[in-house]
């Protein structure tokens, strides 16, 4: 007895401090609290991207006694798929296994039906699912989260250190079959919200952007699409599309990528209201200076033509953008020179990575004047031989309609904080690229390309535009300008702005591989129709009204 | 003086004075070899005559209230441990948390009711109930083999399953072997050396009684059996060689039954590496070390245990110590051991100070089975000995072990209560 009495002691004294932390160990865990993640805004305050209750449904199989009716309740609440419940069938036969997941992300409320059953071996832990309350609206910008809650792509990755919250820690008991005693919980350090994002986007806009995309591109049979409307003053992106046929299911939908700002490509005739506007703001032309242009020239190895044949003819600086004439552009790029010429494209924001600095976001190409080789030192001055993304290509445009100043796009207008703290972003950086009268000047020569040259159906009644058309030929993945069946690919696109005497908002649809044989395939009957579309949301939406007075077509 | 004396020195003196009407006042020995000789049929015939008449009791003596609070003490803390360490787990298994407790206070209801009756009957009455209750417990003790009614617990086939009771027939066995051995030993006091007639029976009914247990797989109900036979032989004063051979035999046969299978040889000996087999072999006894850990000096409150969550094994029936140590910390086990050192004190000296020879018998078997009991129980859970699946007394849930307990306390009281009483 006296024994007995002393082996306890020793026990309860000397020895205890290991054996009580390994008690310790063996019945508390401690579980991550994960801080709640920020909600995604538009500008207007609707919720884009949000995290909501959700659980994790897992399965100890050592510890359940009745499988099959364990399972059944399970696939009764949650509606496994077939194979899932058979796999969790043999899991809780072989007992071999301590954890088995049974479903992610399932609803909260399914969670707690399963958990009042309190059944042996099955665990329902707290998770979060990242929701999209407009459906996929915007999802290619606001990008996705991985099972986790980690960003993973898009502005959810970009601000993932923003929008995770801080994980807090909880300890509590266990019985040995994994169970929580009920009331051990106790949270040894509360988690911390992230922070909300708000974007410039609108999801209205957004919305219909992506909408009348997804209606063109399946119309024409193109393999899709993109568009950005950004604010001419603030840069501030109100959306920004893309869409693109599914290569296996063939629909087409509004895609995970952001291929606005990923994807670069050589912007064609559009890159000429850099050309022209730059020689203008330098003084080298004016919009009456005239060219004698014929209709194709051997420029270094390559005899470049005009897209159609017309005799050698006088043109006016104006002309040749509303015509969109490649020799005439190349007259006026000769006029600078190239290295000139190759500063302004860089003052426009083509080369470098937009301040957005979204993930995957590509820098385009533009070459320094000396390594251009060949023919490609005057087809820059058209847009072939340069690369750029759609993201920058808005941007660059925007400067015109911007009286030339170039103006950064920016899609975080503010964050909100846990404490709910509104923090604006900092406005645009903005930097002056070409002078105001020869923005005034190129605005005045891209109105008339709406009103009376490539670009026509951009027209809306009621209100002056001012754009311009671009058909590009799109480099295959073979490195030649030619697909599989040596048809040309295309990429078409158009970027305008409004109300042309007052620019608001700039706009630029592309359609990627519009179809090579119909009529189509052009920056005017595919893009521009497009935007012609999108105007009369934009004008409601942002509230733009027409100044009585202005130019319309008719007048001019 | 009488305190320095030794609990041998105070028997021998206790026989001394039994015997002094009919033996000359030399010295113990000459008078137990005289005593050997000279048969003394009239206290025998006199004990089977004992009438039935209405007692006549003077007022309790102090160890009679003793052992009194001692068991009320023992059975309380009992009941509120076994609600503590039973309650989570049965609830976890979807029954009431009050279900284990509410079997074991009806039990200790149905315990104290005997205990009480028991206590006012005069022991000596039980003498009569040798031969059927010797016959009964052995019967009771095939029970568990019977299909239909018998269950194995953990290898030890040791219960009967009747309805929504379950009883260890073993307990009551223990109970006989007790009054068994008492009355044989009372009856041969003159012949306490005589192969045959005495050393042989009770050699016997030791065998009998373990190995019945042992037939059940069950080693540590054996090993109470042989500590009560030879209790009740060393207070009767057995000479040493015959209680040696009883040793040594009695050992031999618990090292044969252990060393006869591997997996209890394995279990038998995982105690002395506790830590190594904490996963498998000593799983029980190292969770059990993990709770006694966790009490330290205060202990973590009553309710305050984690072990009993699940993860110690018998947390309310054999390990309840654990528990107990777990939620009363070194306080509570000090109680505890303390109690049982009390309890056993109290049965001996009641033993020592008893005028009637099976009343002395009585109470030292009985002191010896509670000792006992609760050192394989202790020993086996602080890990000093092998885990048997012993209950401990008064504590563990278990009914045929509380109600059993609580008889043997009510017949000690009845010795206590009559200590000064001559034989009728």
């Amino acid at each position: 007895m006296v024994g007995i009495i002393v082996r306890v002691g020793f026990l309860q004294t000397t020895e205890a401090g290991s054996l009580r932390s390994a008690g310790t160990d063996q019945w508390t865990r401690s579980i991550e609290l994960p801080g709640q993640r920020g909600t995604v805004f538009d500008r207007h305050g609707n919720e884009l991207a949000m995290s909501v209750p959700a659980v994790t449904v897992s399965i100890n199989p050592k510890l359940i006694d009745n499988g099959p009716a364990t399972v059944q309740m399970l696939d009764d609440l949650l509606g496994l798929p077939d194979d899932k419940v058979n796999e969790l069938l043999a899991d809780i036969e072989r007992k071999d296994r301590g954890f088995v997941f049974v479903k992610r992300q399932a609803d909260a409320a399914v969670g707690d039906q399963i958990s009042a059953m309190r059944l042996a071996g099955v665990n329902v832990d707290r998770e979060s699912r990242r929701e999209m309350p407009g459906g996929e609206t915007g999802r290619s910008v606001i990008g996705t989260t991985n099972i986790d809650g980690v960003g993973i792509s898009g502005l959810e990755l970009q601000y993932d250190g923003m929008l995770a919250g801080t994980g807090g820690e909880m300890r509590r008991e266990v019985a040995p079959n994994g169970r929580s005693i009920p009331g051990s919980e106790t949270v040894t350090q509360q988690p911390v919200s992230g922070n909300d994002l708000v974007l410039t986007l609108d999801r209205s806009i957004q919305y219909s952007t992506e909408q009348v995309l997804l209606e063109k591109v399946s119309e024409i049979g193109a393999r899709g699409a993109t568009a950005i409307v950004v604010d001419t003053d603030t840069g501030e992106v109100y959306s920004m599309a893309s869409v693109r046929q599914n290569d296996e299911s063939g629909a087409y939908e509004v895609t995970s990528g952001n291929y606005a700002a990923v994807d670069a490509y050589e912007p064609g005739s559009v890159a000429k209201v850099i050309t022209i506007s730059s020689a203008l703001s330098d003084g080298l032309v004016t919009p009456e200076t005239s060219y004698l242009v014929p209709w194709r020239k051997q420029y270094y190895d390559d005899l470049l033509t005009d897209s159609h044949q017309h005799p050698d003819e006088w043109m006016s600086v104006a002309q040749i953008l509303t015509e969109s004439s490649n020799i005439g552009t190349i007259m006026v790029q000769q006029e600078m020179g190239r290295a000139r010429h190759r500063d302004y494209m860089a003052a426009f924001g083509l080369g470098e990575k937009t301040a957005l600095d979204f993930p995957g976001e590509s820098t385009g190409i533009l070459k320094k004047a000396k390594d251009l080789w060949g023919s490609e030192r005057v087809t820059v001055a058209y847009g072939q031989g340069v690369a750029s993304t759609s993201l920058q290509l808005v941007a660059a445009i925007n400067t015109i309609a911007n009286d030339g100043v170039y103006v950064a796009p920016k899609l975080v207008k503010s964050t909100v904080g846990p404490d709910g703290e509104i923090t604006d972003t900092p406005p645009s950086a903005s930097h002056r690229v070409v002078s105001e009268q020869a923005a005034l000047q190129t605005t005045e020569m891209m109105r008339n390309v709406v009103c009376n040259g490539t670009a026509t159906r951009a027209k809306v009644e009621g209100i002056s535009i001012a754009g311009k058309t671009g058909t590009a030929y799109k480099a295959a993945d073979n490195g030649t300008y030619f697909d599989e069946n040596g048809d040309r690919i295309y990429y078409a696109s158009f970027v305008g702005f409004f109300p042309a005497d007052d620019p608001q908002v700039t706009v630029l649809v592309s359609v990627d591989e519009p179809p090579a044989s119909t009529t189509d395939r052009f920056g005017g009957t595919a893009a521009a129709p497009v935007f012609a579309e999108l105007v009369p949301t934009l004008i409601h939406e942002l509230g733009i009204a027409p100044n009585p007075g202005a130019p319309t077509c008719d007048a001019g | 003086m009488s305190s320095t004396l030794t609990v041998a020195d105070r028997r021998r003196a206790a026989l001394e004075r039994l015997h002094a009407p009919d033996a000359a006042p030399r010295g113990a020995v000459d008078r137990r070899r005289a005593a050997l000789r000279r048969p003394v049929p009239q206290v025998k015939r006199a004990v089977e005559r004992a009438p039935r008449e209405r007692e006549t009791l003077g007022p309790p003596p102090g160890t009679y209230y003793a052992i009194a609070g001692v068991v009320t003490v023992l059975v309380m803390l009992g009941l509120v441990m076994v609600l503590s360490a039973s309650a989570v787990t049965e609830a976890n298994l979807g029954h009431s948390p009050y279900r284990v407790f509410g079997k074991q206070a009806m039990w200790a209801a149905f315990g104290l009711v005997g205990l009480v009756m028991v206590a006012r009957v005069p022991y000596r009455s039980w003498r009569r109930m040798v031969i059927p209750l010797g016959l009964l417990s052995a019967a009771a003790m095939a029970a568990p083999f019977a299909p239909g009614i018998g269950a194995s617990v953990n290898g030890a086939h040791s219960w009967v399953r009747v309805g929504p009771l379950s009883v260890q027939p073993s307990e009551f066995l223990k109970l006989a072997v007790v009054v068994l051995a008492a009355e044989l030993l009372t009856r041969r006091r003159d012949q306490l050396t005589d192969r045959r007639g005495t050393l042989l029976p009770i050699g016997l009914l030791a065998m009998f009684g373990a190995g019945l247990c042992l037939a059940q797989g069950d080693l540590g109900s054996a090993v109470v059996l042989g500590a009560i036979v030879f209790s009740v032989a060393w207070f009767a004063g057995v000479p040493v060689t015959p209680l040696a051979v009883m040793v040594v035999s009695a050992a031999g046969a618990a090292l044969l039954f252990v060393v006869s299978s591997p997996r209890r040889l394995d279990r038998f000996t995982a105690f002395m590496n506790v830590s190594g087999e904490k996963d498998h072999l000593a799983y029980q006894t190292y969770q059990g070390f993990l709770s006694m850990a966790s009490g330290g000096i205060t202990g973590s409150g009553i309710g305050g245990s984690k072990g009993k969550l699940g993860y110690l094994p018998y947390a309310h029936s054999d390990f309840i110590f654990a528990v107990i140590a777990d939620e009363l910390g070194m306080v509570g086990t000090i109680a505890v051991i303390g109690g049982f050192i009390m309890l056993v004190g109290l049965g001996v000296q009641t033993a020592l100070a008893t005028s009637d020879r099976f009343g002395m018998l009585l109470a030292g078997g009985l002191a010896a089975w509670f000792g006992v009991q609760a050192i394989v129980n202790l020993g086996g859970v602080t890990g000093l000995m092998p885990v048997t699946g012993l209950t401990l007394p008064f504590f563990s849930a278990g009914g045929s072990s509380l109600f059993v307990s609580m008889i043997a306390a009510g017949l000690l009281l009845s010795v206590a209560r009559r200590v000064n009483s001559t034989p009728a």
